[in-house]
């Protein structure tokens, strides 16, 4: 019986999945036809002006281009185009930055950068959040608390660029001791070796931090106040008279209510922290989408623009789905009456 | 002390501090609890009731704490049947001849003679249940926490404590918010009941349920006293509650005990102005026609307690003497104790009657 | 007043704004004390990256504008643009809200799911790309740009008060029937949403600062005005680092924190005024 439960929820969430993400593609799609400023017009100018007049093959491959995207056409037929290129072929068109390569190219390339970094950064400021966030609600007078409290309240909204700036300043410049540029140093080649691993990591940590510093700051506060507020709950109470030790009731009565809300929060806040990544990669020059997107909106290459939007939205609305589903694991009332 | 003493609560006052000043919910409370009894707790909201049952659990959070006073607590050595506690019974060893002050006990020993020894069951008991816990992980780990019991000996013991409180064992791996209110209720009673405790302490329990369920949770509750031996403190405001229920009842006004008596006894011969009009507001199924007497005047202010005997605003029999001296807590007949001021003076035999009196004043 | 001021958070954060604000809004005048009558945008003016001196008390940049004006001129278009933006984004929220938490039914179902949408995803991308494409990015553009993603926030928290007031409404409604309905939910509804645009506004001016910080920190802001996110750009394009001269990177990014600290203390302040348990020492 609960099995049939569950595949139903599951079911229902998946559709109500695919149906945003093809309601992104659309908006998408209309987002770009109808900003000013004409985005497709001038990318076929620009491909035309830049690699049309090079050599006979670009050219064909701009006027195979013009075809397979229905360019010349009406915006509806254009957007049966859109979809059946992009959605089912998963080809973006040619870019601008390196033709003739494929927008889709270069954003598969980045796209693990970014996910890693952001994926890293994530997991490590939620947990560390949440259980710092709990300690401090939970016990609010050991050493150091206040500072503690005062220091996330202070960061928490600051952006991450700037905590990045001053990070780079500090460790890079004026300590020396970590890289300030890049994902992996520029005489290693990626690979499976030690060499690289390392590399990835020294290179990741000042960004990586940047984002951790500013989103653990905010988890801090809001477990904090969420604790606060269980503290005063009549389980806790009842916890306390069945004469539970002390680190029990913390776990399992205080923090594991706080797992629900905390991870709708999560989910919420993806979008957040995503931007804040972005704008943190670009000052690293970390290769993933965020430097990727600065670059192409540097030369206007339309079809990277265009797919960078898209995998950013696409990618937070599958984390949200997935956090979804983890969501009755942590909480048996969801599970039921959906 | 009297062999047959469990709890002696003597001059117990807890105080809530605020803006306005403090609040004396409990003032003065003097209080004894027979092993194996029954004992009501009963008055009106606000007269402190439930908060002596929580200064005998230690819940007391702040702004309330514990001004004064000693909640002595005798243990027993045959009271605990069921084998197999924590093997070398520090608590007990040290405690059951001369006895434990719970309001000064350290942190550690409280801890680890909570529920053991003194259970409870609270006002409310549909949120004291862990939302994202299964009931029988809140059930095993109380167990697990104060025995040397295995998991499933736990969990065999916890089907025991549901059966007792006639729930099946199914109940075990569901979430508190599949239960109904009653049975969660007795989910609360059952958890109270698996480590065989010798003092259970139920606030309210019936209050927020239909008249069935209140029955089958009475029900349990007098399975507690004859399945366990255990002595029970019953505090509720409903007297008809306490009437079917509880062997000696012990009325609170004001945050003072102001009688206490057999229940036979006192329903049949309330002495205190306030628990007659109490008693004479339950309607009797079949009795002659009575005009039903309602306590008159207003519950009194919390922050400012009367003068001298904390009823004379609202007494109908109130004198020059109740405005300045309070009235001491005195046993009048065997058993019987009262705090009025016409007492002493009264003729045993000669009671003022309230029931058909009309009463023409109140001060 | 005294209670405001035992709340040393929000004290602090209310200080810091004050100044903040009377800095912006003197700017002008301070930016005349300081250099005299000459346009502190105007490049060749003084000497090229000169250190701090009586003269000019952070130096100047590489194309030998006084560090302090530009401070100055930046701080007061962030706040403006994000006081605008913010307000922008509180009113179209609001009558989302309202719209959305009144109608109930399928215009409920379509307003909140494009609101939780934008709520959900990655704004800075959308953002990116119109600044790109939008040629002329003046204040005004800019504010509406930033506006169309904040909105959501105080649409969310709108909707959710109008929902709880409206039973209540109608409850008055059934005992003191013949009234207009109309009038009466808006003088019930109102009232009681004003705490709540309160809120809205202070964190839709934090979201738009962000946001528009995100912005001309890549480049992408109006060209013409020395903000703070554009110092920064144009900082790490000279390689200030490197050069030695971080005062020039250094200053806006802390002028940025004091801001944000101050509206983050004040929003925290706020916050603990209504749960009071969040401060002192109550634990178990």
């Amino acid at each position: 019986m609960r099995r049939r439960v569950w595949l139903r929820f599951f079911l229902r969430r998946l559709v109500t999945y695919i149906i945003t993400i093809f309601g992104s593609f659309t908006v998408a799609f209309l987002f770009f036809h109808l900003i000013p400023g004409d985005p497709i017009g001038a990318l076929m100018a620009s491909l035309q002006q830049q690699y049309g007049g090079h050599n006979t093959a670009s050219a064909e491959m701009i006027a195979a281009y013009r075809v397979t995207f229905g360019l010349d056409q009406p915006l509806p037929v254009q957007y049966v185009h859109y979809i059946t290129n992009v959605f089912f072929h998963l080809d973006l068109g040619p870019s601008l930055i390196s033709f003739p390569t494929h927008s889709q190219d270069l954003i598969v390339r980045a796209l693990p950068w970014t996910i890693g970094l952001l994926g890293m950064a994530v997991i490590i400021s939620w947990t560390l959040g949440l259980l710092l966030g709990g300690l401090l609600g939970w016990r609010r007078n050991f050493p150091g608390a206040q500072f503690l409290t005062t220091a996330a309240i202070g960061l928490a909204q600051i952006p991450q660029y700037i905590v990045a700036i001053i990070l780079v300043f500090l460790f890079a410049y004026f300590l020396g001791w970590l890289p300030s540029r890049d994902a992996y140093p520029a005489n290693v080649a990626p690979g499976l070796t030690i060499e690289f691993f390392t590399g990835v990591i020294r290179h990741g940590i000042l960004p990586a931090l940047s984002i951790v510093i500013v989103a653990v700051s905010g988890w801090i506060l809001s477990t904090r106040s969420l604790i606060v507020t269980i503290l005063g709950e009549d389980y806790l109470l009842y916890a306390q008279a069945k004469g539970l030790p002390r680190r029990n009731i913390f776990l399992h009565y205080a923090l594991r209510n706080a797992l629900l809300p905390q991870l709708t929060g999560l989910a919420i806040s993806l979008g957040f922290i995503v931007n804040g990544a972005l704008l943190v990669e670009t000052l690293f020059n970390y290769p993933g989408l965020g430097t990727l997107l600065v670059k192409a909106v540097g030369i206007l290459d339309y079809n990277t623009i265009q797919g960078i939007v898209l995998i950013s939205i696409i990618s937070v609305l599958t984390a949200n789905f997935l956090l979804d589903l983890a969501l009755p694991l942590v909480d048996p009332r969801i599970r039921i009456g959906d | 002390m009297d062999k047959n003493t469990l709890l002696d609560i003597s001059d117990l006052r807890v105080y809530f501090h605020s803006t306005h000043g403090e609040y004396k919910v409990v003032d003065g409370v003097n209080l004894t609890v027979q092993r194996q009894e029954i004992l009501g707790l009963a008055g009106e909201s606000g007269c402190g009731k439930s908060t002596v049952v929580e200064a005998i659990m230690r819940l007391i959070r702040p702004p309330g704490y514990i001004q004064e006073g000693k909640i002595m607590f005798y243990p027993s050595l045959e009271a605990n049947s069921s084998g197999k506690m924590v093997p070398s019974d520090a608590f007990l060893s040290k405690h059951f001849d001369h006895g434990v002050d719970l309001v000064t006990l350290d942190e550690m020993p409280l801890t680890e003679m909570r529920w053991k020894y003194i259970s409870y069951v609270p006002q409310a008991s549909m949120n004291s249940l862990n939302p994202v816990m299964k009931i029988g992980a809140q059930m095993t780990d109380v167990i697990l926490a104060h025995s040397a019991f295995t998991k499933n000996e736990a969990r065999q013991r916890a089907t025991e404590a549901l059966a007792m409180v006639s729930l099946p064992p199914q109940v075990l791996e569901m979430y508190p918010h599949e239960l109904s209110g009653g049975m969660k209720q007795r989910t609360i009673i059952a958890i109270a009941m698996t480590l065989s405790p010798q003092l259970v302490i139920c606030d309210e329990p019936t209050t927020a349920l239909d008249v069935n369920v209140q029955r089958a949770v009475l029900e349990s509750i007098m399975g507690i006293k004859e399945q366990l031996h255990a002595t029970v403190v019953f505090v509720s405001h409903d007297l008809a509650v306490h009437a079917e229920l509880v062997d000696r009842l012990a009325i609170m006004y004001a945050g003072k005990i102001v009688e206490v008596d057999t229940v036979d006894s006192l329903y049949k011969k309330p002495l205190h102005p306030y628990s007659q009009r109490l008693l004479s507001s339950i309607p009797v199924l079949g009795g002659p026609r009575v005009r039903q007497e309602a306590v008159l005047g207003q519950a009194p202010d919390r922050l400012h307690w009367p003068s001298g005997c904390r009823f004379h605003p609202r007494c109908p029999f109130a004198m020059d003497k109740c405005r300045e001296i309070e009235p001491p807590l005195i046993e009048v007949e065997a058993g019987h104790q009262v705090a009025c001021h016409l007492y002493p003076d009264v003729m045993a035999g000669a009671i003022p009657v309230l029931n058909n009196q009309k009463v023409d004043h109140v001060n | 007043m005294r209670s405001f001021f035992r709340n040393r958070l929000l004290a602090a954060g209310v200080i810091l704004f004050i100044v903040i604000c009377l800095l912006s809004i003197f700017q002008p005048v301070i930016v005349r004390a300081l250099i005299g009558n000459i346009n502190p945008m105007a490049q060749g003016k003084f000497p090229i990256f000169d250190p701090p001196s009586s003269q000019h008390l952070l130096g100047t940049d590489r194309f030998g504008r006084d560090v302090v004006s530009l401070l100055l001129i930046g701080l007061r278009f962030s706040l403006s643009i994000g006081i605008m933006a913010g307000v922008i984004g509180t009113l179209l929220g609001t009558v989302v809200g309202l719209i959305a938490g009144f109608y109930g039914g399928i215009v409920d179902s379509i307003l909140r799911s494009s609101t939780d949408m934008i709520l959900v995803i990655p704004t800075l991308p959308l953002l990116i790309t119109l600044s790109a494409y939008i040629k002329r990015l003046d204040v005004v553009t800019m504010a509406i740009l930033l506006s169309i993603f904040s909105w959501p926030f105080a649409a969310r928290t709108i909707r959710a008060q109008v929902l709880s007031l409206r039973e209540r409404a109608y409850i008055d409604l059934a005992q003191t029937s013949g009234l207009n309905k109309m009038e009466i939910v808006f003088q019930e509804i109102m009232p009681n949403l004003l705490p709540f645009l309160g809120v809205g506004l202070a964190a839709s001016t934090v979201g738009a600062i962000l946001a528009e910080f995100g912005l001309e920190v890549l480049g992408l802001g109006p060209g013409n005005v020395s903000t703070l996110g554009l110092m920064i750009n144009w900082a790490i394009s000279w390689g200030v680092l490197t050069l030695g001269k971080g005062i020039i990177v250094a200053a806006p990014a802390v002028v940025l924190v004091l801001l944000f600290l101050s509206l983050n203390f004040i929003n925290i302040g706020l916050e603990q005024a209504f749960n009071p348990r969040l401060k002192g020492t109550t634990g178990l």
